[in-house]
């Protein structure tokens, strides 16, 4: 069997080395080691050791670990070679057509909107117009463009009613009510985990484990966890481990060096060259007008600006979403996303392939929410090229699986699945009672998982839950949250009599602390 | 290197069932898929690619000819070369349900030289599921393989956990049973309160049978035991209705003579009882 493991390990390191090759950083070791000839040290008659060695001591290693690191998190294991590529986007036919058709459904109403306003889909800006955006690039906030007619493509209420009504075609779903159907409104039969699976995947946030959230309150000594926590973060730092700042911030993040460790697990470290390419990006946003500019304005003012902690980034946000709708790097990701970006034809060339563009640019329709994906991030990163950034790997990462029909265990079918299963299983009088009264629990937590609870928590909060997100490379997290809120408010929820009502209750999650209910419901509650 | 699949006929899935098809309200939950080989080149087979759709357990017997005695008809024998192999570790969901596999040789029990046929065992314990078959199903000579790349070991490599876990062996968690109760008495509360006459699956036994149980879900597999001289193997159609079992394939020992008796009960079958594993004969 060991031949085995290593002919599997071979194909994914040959995958890994395939990718790396075509990238900066292969550029970059190549000249280092050129440049390294000239050192005295470097001895002829042993010079591929010494150049290892030199790799190695100059810190360049590392960073080529982090890189082969930061692959494995991202981009899936390779797939069975008989299996075509959409099997890797996604394996379930029949959740794959879904998706298919949600596109349309989607690009539909983008395409009236254009004729309803008589607006095309990009055009170039006049010389006048580019060199005003460009002199007020910082403020865009202060323009007030007429958007009453736009509205947003789609809000999470329309994509929740596509995933109640998701089926296997090949599952006995009878109209009677048996053990087959699921109780909650999600009807796909998804593998999730179940409380004692969720508890040997999230041991570090057992009891036993100190964590940034508990055990940093003023009442705590900060002897205690605080100061050695900070000074192991900071070792962390040193080292410029990924893996290693992974494992950690499963404990959380202290403030102060938040946004190093994220930056250090995403693998974005700000290179000159991807300010240009950010700059790049913001000359495509001054040259050419886009119809989703319309709707990323228009998101923004309908959510951030509304936001009581995040309307002070609204000029970052517009810097961020507009480059983002531009960069046509975010596309590789759809060869892991069961997502397809739209196409759209150059005028007069309809339906001829060759004069095909994807539209927008990046291939991701913005929908109604889309901002508060970035807002938080804000807080942490005060350079744009560098927010830009970690927000597009956040995206490539984690944010894309919450508005794409997948069977992926971190995508917002299983979340759904799990939050409703949790609930089920841990307080089956509460969820009964809630389903009599016409108020499904996934009806209000719907919109707190798709925008990765964005906007409901307090920001110091959410920052806290965005760290186990990183650190367990998994969105599974806020299904479990969002079921322990539900478990938290259990005694007003038993009360209630409508759907309105339960919305009442759980209308402010904003004094709510994360890390104490996350560790109740999970680790804390008799079964 | 050529990736050409050996030229084969897949005949395609024959469903055991007990009863007739249309009326019976219970589903098979065992189903033979044939592969003939062209009789003139029997196979040396290096590897089975197929991509699975909702079946759980795959049985894998091939008949093989004997080299020394070529020409006699007895010669031809039929081996059991997988068992039960696992495609979906958990039944009742979704994971493994539309994947790609490969077998190799090196997975087999046994040497799969001069192969003359292959006959697919599909079996899926759930009831959940209309249909499950495998599709794509491709063998490949040996001196070949699907891709000249090497394969990761996830794919071919028989994990040990990956068995179905023995539900006999037993008392299950009770806090795994109580989560799965919460179900059963949301149930209960609803047809309390909406009483209609809800469709309950069930197995209409033909009392010609014996019965026992071949895997652990519901429904059931009803068959016949027969006994060692039956050279046919497992799944093999003996009329219609009615199914041969093998006793090799049997998961034998107590949990299936208990089985055997409180399904006996359960339905009052007059005379049912234990049918000892390689004593039995047809009644």
């Amino acid at each position: 069997m060991m031949l085995e493991q290593d002919t599997g390990l071979s194909l994914a390191i040959a995958q890994i080395v395939q990718r790396l090759k075509g990238s900066s950083l292969h550029s970059q070791l190549e000249r280092q080691a050129r440049g390294s000839l000239h050192k005295p040290e470097i001895k002829l008659e042993s010079l591929k050791e010494d150049i290892k060695d030199f790799l190695k001591t100059s810190g360049w290693e590392k960073r080529l670990q982090n890189a082969v690191y930061s692959e494995l998190n991202v981009f899936p294991s390779p797939c069975h070679p008989a299996a075509p590529p959409e099997h890797m986007k996604e394996p379930l036919v029949y959740m794959r057509k879904a998706q298919g058709s949600w596109e349309k459904r989607i690009l539909k109403s983008l395409n009236s909107m254009c004729t309803e306003l008589s607006i095309p889909l990009a055009r170039k800006r006049p010389i006048g117009e580019q060199k005003e955006l460009f002199n007020k690039w910082n403020e865009m906030g202060t323009d007030e463009p007429d958007l009453s007619l736009f509205r947003p493509v789609y809000a999470p209420k329309d994509f929740l009613e596509v995933l109640m009504n998701l089926r296997n075609p090949n599952y006995e779903n009878g109209d009677q009510p048996s053990f087959r159907n699921h109780l909650g409104l999600i009807q796909v039969p998804l593998k999730v985990k179940d409380i004692p699976e969720l508890k040997d995947y999230f041991s570090e946030l057992g009891l036993n484990t100190g964590q940034l959230g508990i055990d940093d309150s003023t009442q705590v000594p900060p002897e205690l966890f605080e100061n050695e926590h900070v000074r192991v973060g900071q070792t962390v730092l040193t080292e410029q481990d990924s893996a290693a700042a992974q494992q950690y911030v499963r404990q959380g993040c202290p403030t102060a060096l938040r946004a190093e460790l994220w930056a250090l697990i995403l693998n974005i470290s700000n290179q000159p060259e991807d300010i240009l390419y950010y700059e790049q990006l913001k000359s495509n946003v001054i040259q050419h007008d886009l119809l989703v500019d319309s709707l990323i304005y228009k998101d923004v003012k309908l959510t951030a600006s509304n936001d009581d902690y995040y309307f002070v980034f609204e000029d970052y946000l517009y810097q961020v979403l507009l480059c983002f709708s531009r960069d046509t790097s975010v596309l590789e990701h759809f060869s892991y996303n069961s997502a397809t970006p739209p196409k759209s034809y150059i005028r007069g060339k309809l339906g001829m392939e060759e004069y095909a563009v994807f539209y927008p640019p990046n291939g991701v329709i913005p929908f109604h929410g889309f901002s508060m994906y970035v807002a938080p991030l804000c807080f942490l990163y005060h350079e744009p090229s560098k927010l830009y950034q970690i927000f597009r790997e956040m995206y490539v990462r984690f944010f894309f699986r919450l508005h794409s029909i997948s069977s992926h265990p971190s995508g917002i079918v299983s979340l759904c699945l799990l939050f409703e299963t949790l609930l089920q299983t841990h307080l089956p009088q509460l969820f009964y009672h809630l389903r009599e009264i016409g108020a499904q629990p996934l009806r209000i937590s719907f919109k707190w998982m798709v925008r990765a609870f964005s906007g409901y928590l307090a920001t110091d909060q959410l920052l806290l839950l965005w760290d186990r997100i990183l650190g367990y490379n998994s969105l599974e997290i806020l299904a479990v949250l969002a079921a322990a809120v539900f478990a938290f408010r259990a005694v007003n929820l038993m009360e209630v009599t409508s759907l309105a009502a339960a919305e009442a209750v759980l209308a402010d999650l904003s004094t709510l602390k994360v890390m104490p209910l996350l560790q109740i419901f999970l680790f804390a509650t008799v079964t | 290197m050529a990736t050409r699949p050996a030229p084969c006929t897949v005949r395609s899935p024959v469903a055991l069932q007990v009863g007739d098809v249309k009326t019976d309200l219970a589903r098979p939950g065992v189903a033979v898929i044939d592969v003939a080989l062209p009789p003139a080149q029997p196979l040396d087979l290096q590897e089975i690619v197929f991509k699975n759709s909702y079946t759980a357990f795959l049985t894998v017997r091939v008949q093989r000819r004997h080299p020394c005695d070529v020409g006699r008809a007895s010669a031809r024998k039929w081996v059991t070369c997988l068992w039960n192999h696992c495609l979906m570790p958990s039944p009742h969901t979704e994971a493994g349900s539309q994947d790609y596999f490969s077998l190799f040789r090196h997975q087999l029990l046994c040497d799969v030289d001069q192969v003359t046929a292959v006959r697919l065992i599909l079996r899926q314990p759930s009831p959940v599921w209309l249909h499950f078959t495998l599709e794509e199903l491709r063998l490949y000579p040996r001196g070949q393989q699907s891709l000249q790349t090497d394969f990761p070991s996830w794919l071919s490599h028989l994990a040990p956990q990956q068995q179905p876990e023995n539900l006999h062996g037993g008392v299950p968690d009770p806090e795994k049973v109580s989560t799965e109760v919460q179900q059963l008495w949301v149930l209960t509360e609803m047809i309390r309160a909406n009483q209609t006459a809800a469709r309950i699956g069930r197995f209409d036994v033909s009392f010609q049978l014996a019965l026992f149980i071949a895997h652990r879900g519901w429904p059931p597999v009803l068959g016949l035991l027969c006994g060692p001289a039956c050279t046919e193997g497992a799944g093999c159609i003996l009329g219609t209705g009615s199914i041969c079992c093998h006793p090799e394939l049997l998961p034998a020992g107590h949990a299936v003579r208990n089985a055997i008796k409180l399904l006996g009960k359960l339905l009052r079958v007059p005379g049912s009882g234990v049918l000892e594993v390689g004593n039995s004969h047809l009644p």
